[in-house]
């Protein structure tokens, strides 16, 4: 509050900015809020599950609990790609916002920043046009010349569930 | 409210909880120990406590709902009212609505007190009164209106106020002077012990007239082994805002000996500086009674907070002499609050009484402040002490759960730095070693210990859920317990509630006749359900047994060809017929009862037992009873375990489940109705390739091995690659979205530190027939058909 007398206005772009986390996956850009994020790691060993949906790449140990880690390409339509250029990251992803102790891998090509955008920069996304992807944007940032889409982490969890309900 | 009233408010929420649970327990026992003066107290206590502590937190609607179950058990206790089962009742079903208020307090939506059950609470107090009441001229004076009765105001707002009417009804002779109210020419009420009746006029002028001196009482001799107390009570200016009621003080009191009461007002401000919720009274009592000066503490328990207490005793020269008590006791060296031992009191000094007034109560102005802080300090030691009394602490659940968790790893952990040992190099560690594994295991195993509790948690809800079965359908029913301190894994005593329930509701309406079908087939006429806990190997066995008409085998039979699950012409008597009551959707009967559970069948209730880890099994002898038997596993947090390869997999079998292993190159594999089977020492026994259920392809290693099972009854045999050893697993939950894979039923984390998965032998086997009558698309026939859903 000292420095709002100071530098007033940087100070209260930086209290409205988000940070998201920013990843490549199937070759487009997404953004995810760094708030929901635990964690990002290097691919280790993950145990698969058999019988499990296809979206489930298998459960890994994190610490000592048990987590679930999913391919994110399946629900959103992408090609797997059957040799990756390089190691992909997992995201560890927290099932409700605030609740560190119940958390969701997700697998994802490559994290490659963490930015802050001003809510005005985030347009909502468009109805038509990002084929399976469209229902897991909520709005999309210009960034560099290109889009970033901006994860709705929280409709990807309720998929993934359907699709576990589901069975294969 | 600040965060410390929130966490008292918690506490008591706690405490409400217990002494809730202990209410109920009290209740439900009282019709049986009818002459058990010491359960009796035990029962009023826990009422008496929760009242004391719902006020402390200023929970006043809670405290005054309660007020009116304590006032009844205290008719009780002092013998005014004879148990019988409609006191009971109605005690447990305000003991209910309490219940709720208290969760309605916790969840933030207040749920008023039940004035319908207040007024019946009050009705046990008046008609017992007059109907029970041995001494017969004391009810007189108490519903008539014209000698102002001694209690407060005479239209209280407040409801539950039953004490008023009831109070032990004074001694028939009665003394000049003992209630101030007794006095004729002002028939004024009593200064009110309730916030928000001003007695608007006249209060200034007749003060006089209520100062009351007592020349006579305090002659009168005491009796043998009795003592003559002097108290002086000041509650603090607060007391009526905290929702504490005054006048159960001195009902208290009231009950143990012989009360004379004077109040002081001198305090008592003019109107125009009266303030409505401010009690600005103080009081002296003389008591004659039989009980140790330690019996007052409980009277003033709630009150002694922030007032002003002292007690003095009588010696033999009539002098007074103060009384030390936990509660009560005052630092020494401070002079106690008025002038000792004169029983007239010198009114203090009236110059000033209002600026008197404002600043405090007269009781209290000599005061040290050290007295009450002694007080405080005091209070607080007994809250303390009372916590202490259990031995227990309250631990949160999750860190439990994570701490066993913790615990189990490391004894996974220390098991493979066993390996060290065979290092030559590492020979000066193997003391170490060797203590790291033991003590590991030593943490684990208490660890796990913390997470058992008796069984009787579960079973101590029935008594009281039987009763309302049995009131509601007219039966009478007898219910034992057997076993209840049997301890067993905190999840699983919560889980098997419902599953009980389900079971007993059950027993009642279906499997108990009524009273007179029992008399006729010459049966005890009170139908009896027995549950009983106790250790089975390394389960722990769970039974529900009555004594009522047993399963009809032949309707079974019946419904159980009609749905195609037996073949037609299968005995009744066949082992089986009994377990089909636990497939799904399968009742016997024809309607649905209006009585019992609709929909939810006997397979909902074995579902939940397994997954559990737990199994349920059924015997019944027509006309004798029914059984049904949990076994259960005495933890669920840890399992011995096999550990399996399968296509490069790593997976872990409970080893509960497997019975025997056998090669798999050496017996003869065959096929029996299209299923493969091998023959194990001479008995055909299916078998289900776990390479096969898990999609692997690529031919299997030359020689599996063959893990065999029981399902349903059965031998089947799980073919699996290569056993790689045995392990003790914490078992973790596999996630909320994974818990349709019913084939899986958790992970464990291994030694190295990967994950691995825990087999369900039985639901495999399930799954795979469920696979392979898909494929065939027609239900399999032969051995197995009963099976197919």
């Amino acid at each position: 509050m000292i420095d709002a007398t100071t530098e007033p206005a940087a100070d209260a772009d930086r209290d409205r900015a988000q940070s998201y986390v920013v990843f490549r996956l199937g070759g487009e850009g997404y953004a995810l809020e760094v708030l929901r994020v635990q964690e990002v790691l290097d691919v280790l060993a993950i145990t698969e599950v058999p019988g499990s949906s296809r979206c489930l790449l298998g459960v890994i140990n994190l610490r000592g609990h048990v987590v679930p880690v999913y391919d994110l390409r399946i629900p959103f339509g992408l090609a797997i790609d059957p040799k990756p250029a390089r190691a992909p990251s997992v995201l560890i992803v927290e099932n409700e916002a605030g609740n560190d102790s119940d958390v969701t891998g997700l697998l994802v090509d490559r994290v490659s920043d963490v930015l802050e955008f001003a809510p005005e920069q985030v347009q909502p996304s468009p109805q038509l046009g990002l084929g399976k992807t469209t229902p897991f944007v909520r709005g999309l940032i210009r960034h560099q010349d290109a889009f970033l889409l901006v994860l709705d982490v929280d409709r990807v969890f309720s998929v993934l569930a359907t699709i576990n309900g589901e069975g294969v | 409210m600040g965060s410390a009233d929130d966490r008292f408010r918690e506490m008591f929420y706690e405490e409400a909880r217990e002494l809730l649970i202990s209410l109920e327990e009290g209740l439900m026992e009282l019709e049986r120990r009818q002459g058990d003066r010491a359960h009796l107290d035990k029962t009023f206590r826990a009422a008496h406590s929760l009242k004391g502590a719902a006020a402390m937190v200023g929970l006043g609607t809670i405290a005054e709902f309660t007020h009116g179950i304590e006032a009844v058990l205290d008719k009780i206790r002092t013998g005014g009212l004879v148990v019988d089962s409609d006191i009971i009742t109605t005690l447990l079903e305000s003991r209910d609505h309490l219940a709720a208020m208290v969760e309605g307090e916790a969840a933030n939506s207040p749920i008023p007190g039940s004035g319908h059950l207040s007024q019946r609470l009050a009705a046990l107090l008046f008609s017992s009164g007059r109907r029970d009441d041995p001494r017969p001229a004391s009810a007189a004076p108490v519903p008539a209106p014209a000698p102002a009765p001694p209690s407060a105001p005479p239209p209280t707002a407040q409801k539950p106020e039953p004490p008023k009417p009831t109070p032990e009804p004074e001694p028939p002779v009665r003394q000049p002077v003992v209630e101030v109210a007794a006095e004729p020419p002002p028939a004024k009420p009593k200064r009110p012990r309730h916030k928000a009746e001003p007695t608007p006029k006249a209060h200034p002028k007749p003060r006089t007239a209520h100062r009351q001196t007592m020349p006579a009482a305090a002659v009168d001799e005491p009796a043998a082994g009795e003592i003559v107390y002097k108290i002086r009570f000041t509650p603090g200016p607060d007391v009526l805002k905290r929702g504490v009621n005054l006048l159960g003080v001195f009902d208290e009191l009231r009950e143990l000996g012989k009360l004379d009461v004077q109040a002081n007002i001198d305090a008592v401000p003019t109107l125009s500086g009266f303030e409505p919720e401010r009690s600005y009274l103080s009081w002296t009592c003389t008591l004659r009674t039989t009980a140790e000066p330690d019996r007052l503490d409980d009277v003033f328990l709630f009150v002694a907070e922030d007032g002003a207490i002292s007690v003095e005793r009588r010696l033999a020269d009539g002098a007074f002499e103060a009384v030390e008590t936990p509660l009560l006791k005052l630092p020494p060296g401070t002079p106690v609050a008025t002038p000792p031992s004169t029983i007239p009191r010198p009114t203090p000094p009236p110059p000033a009484p209002a600026v008197q007034s404002t600043t405090a109560h007269p009781g209290e102005a000599p005061h040290p402040k050290p007295s009450e802080a002694a007080d405080a300090i005091n209070g607080q030691a007994k809250t303390a002490h009372a916590a202490r009394a259990h031995g227990r602490i309250r631990v949160d659940a999750q860190q439990l759960d994570d701490l066993v968790g913790l615990a189990g790893e490391l004894a996974v952990i220390s098991d493979n730095l066993q390996g060290l040992r065979e290092i030559r190099s590492a020979s000066p560690w193997v003391a170490t070693i060797e203590s790291l594994l033991r003590v590991s295991r030593e943490i684990r195993d208490t660890t796990l210990d913390l997470r058992m509790v008796p069984v009787d948690e579960l079973f101590s809800r029935f008594p009281r859920f039987v009763r309302d079965q049995a009131d509601r359908t007219g039966k009478e029913i007898d219910l034992r317990i057997v076993g209840q301190e049997t301890r067993l894994d905190r999840t699983i005593v919560e889980r098997l509630g419902d599953p009980m329930v389900h079971l007993i509701r059950n027993a009642v309406d279906h499997a108990l006749e009524t009273p007179e079908e029992r008399e006729a087939m010459g049966k005890p006429r009170v139908g009896r359900i027995t549950l009983s806990a106790g250790h089975e190997g390394d389960r722990v066995a769970i039974k529900v047994e009555d004594d009522g008409r047993g399963l009809d085998r032949e309707r079974i039979v019946r419904k159980g060809v009609e749905r195609g699950l037996i073949p037609p012409g299968t005995p009744a008597d066949d082992p089986r017929v009994v377990s089909l009551i636990f497939e799904p959707g399968f009742s016997t009967r024809d309607q649905v009862s209006e009585l019992s559970g609709r929909g939810v069948g006997l397979d909902v209730v074995r579902d939940s037992v397994r997954a559990l880890r737990g199994s349920l099994a059924v015997e019944s002898e027509p006309g004798q009873g029914t059984s049904f038997i949990f076994r259960l596993p005495l933890t669920l947090a840890l399992i011995d375990g096999l550990l399996i390869e399968t296509g490069g997999g790593r997976y872990v079998v409970p080893l509960a489940q497997v019975e025997e292993c056998v090669a798999l190159g050496g017996v003869q594999q065959a096929l029996s109705a299209g299923r493969p089977c091998v023959t194990v020492r001479g008995e055909l026994v299916p078998t289900v390739s776990l390479r096969n259920l898990f999609g692997i392809d690529g031919p299997p290693p030359p020689r599996q091995e063959l893990l065999l099972t029981r399902h349903s009854g059965r031998r089947v045999g799980v073919a699996v690659d290569r056993l790689s050893g045995r392990v003790q697993a914490v078992i973790q939950s596999l996630g909320e979205g994974l818990h349709s894979l019913s084939r899986f039923s958790g992970a464990t984390i291994l030694g190295d530190g990967s994950v691995s998965l825990i087999l369900d032998l039985s639901a495999l086997v399930s799954e795979s027939r469920i696979a392979e009558s898909h494929s065939r698309n027609k239900p399999a026939a032969g051995v197995w058909a009963e099976n197919v859903r």
